[in-house]
């Protein structure tokens, strides 16, 4: 509990990079490199999310961050709490 | 790693789920037959810690980032079917909720970073474990995210020669091997794997200090 507590506050430490993963832009990087964008990817509908790229609207980038952090924990938490009560039903 | 939706032709990803979903089945009854009030805590919160890792994008010299995955530690102190359900977990809530890594390529990412970083580093630690054990931890740590970067470089890298148009233009992710393999696996040798090593030699020592400290002996880790 600890650990994720100090994990957490760490999170908007990944907010001081602005650059993408390798292999993970956005179309006008292709556009910028290769003159065109592949078919397969620009026709491709891109699924956003509730929280695309973990941030909500115009909040505060930090402030979406953590809410993120906090949101994605809770719903790991909740899935093996659903696993828990599964196990305890078959047993 | 989380390669985005429409990176990956359909002929790859659809292979991905054939192979991916049954061992994701299979790995979910490992998992239940570890779960029980000793362990779930554990596996919860260091699957927690895992989404929260791979939020941390740490940048690299060449405009790019990335970050540690956590496969490992969950590998060595539970089993790999435990470590690779978890982080399958954590992807697909990742893709679902926050657009991070696609819905179609979910499977071939669950299989680099979950299925492939789990199993190699429980091997290696198992190899090693009996020499330094720090080292073993973080080497295990290292290899795991190596390897699942040649996997995702690979899989990448493939996709011109498998799709293309009548002028050989790619369709879907438009850099050969020659060019994935040197950006991702070099990154993942020089920066991310530094950091996967450091992560899972901390975590699993403090793990252990914590499980003594409650007076638990062992994990129920049937493999």
């Amino acid at each position: 509990m600890l650990l994720l507590f100090v994990f957490i506050i760490l999170v908007p430490v990944g907010l001081i990079s602005n650059y993408p993963a390798w292999g993970e832009w956005d179309f006008s990087y292709f556009k910028q490199k290769l003159g065109f964008i592949p078919d397969g990817i620009k026709n491709f509908k891109q699924i956003e999310g509730i929280l695309p790229d973990y941030s909500l609207g115009d909040i505060n980038s930090i402030f979406s961050y953590y809410l993120s952090a906090i949101l994605g924990v809770i719903l790991i938490f909740a899935i093996f709490y659903l696993l828990k009560v599964l196990i305890k039903h078959e047993r | 790693m989380h390669i985005p939706d429409g990176y990956l032709s359909p002929q790859t990803y659809i292979a991905g789920y054939v192979i991916g979903v049954p061992l994701f089945f299979y790995g979910i009854k490992k998992l239940k037959s570890v779960l029980d009030e000793q362990t779930l805590p554990f596996i919860a919160t260091l699957t927690a810690l895992s989404f929260l890792v791979m939020m941390i994008n740490i940048p690299i010299p060449g405009g790019t980032s990335g970050h540690a995955i956590g496969a490992a530690v969950l590998s060595i102190l539970f089993n790999p079917w435990v470590a690779f359900v978890c982080i399958s977990l954590v992807l697909l809530i990742q893709a679902l909720i926050f657009g991070d890594g696609g819905i179609t390529t979910w499977a071939i990412t669950s299989l680099g970073l979950g299925f492939i970083s789990s199993f190699s580093s429980y091997y290696i630690y198992k190899l090693l474990k009996n020499t330094n054990k720090n080292f073993a931890l973080f080497i295990s740590g290292w290899v795991s995210i190596v390897l699942a970067s040649i996997f995702i470089a690979v899989v990448l890298g493939i996709q011109p020669i498998i799709a293309h148009d009548d002028k050989g233009n790619p369709l879907f992710f438009p850099f050969d091997l020659k060019i994935t393999v040197p950006a991702i696996v070099g990154a993942h040798i020089l920066y991310f794997g530094i950091i996967e090593g450091i992560y899972t030699l901390l975590i699993v020592k403090f793990v252990e200090k914590v499980k003594s400290q409650v007076g638990i002996d062992v994990f129920n880790k049937q493999v």
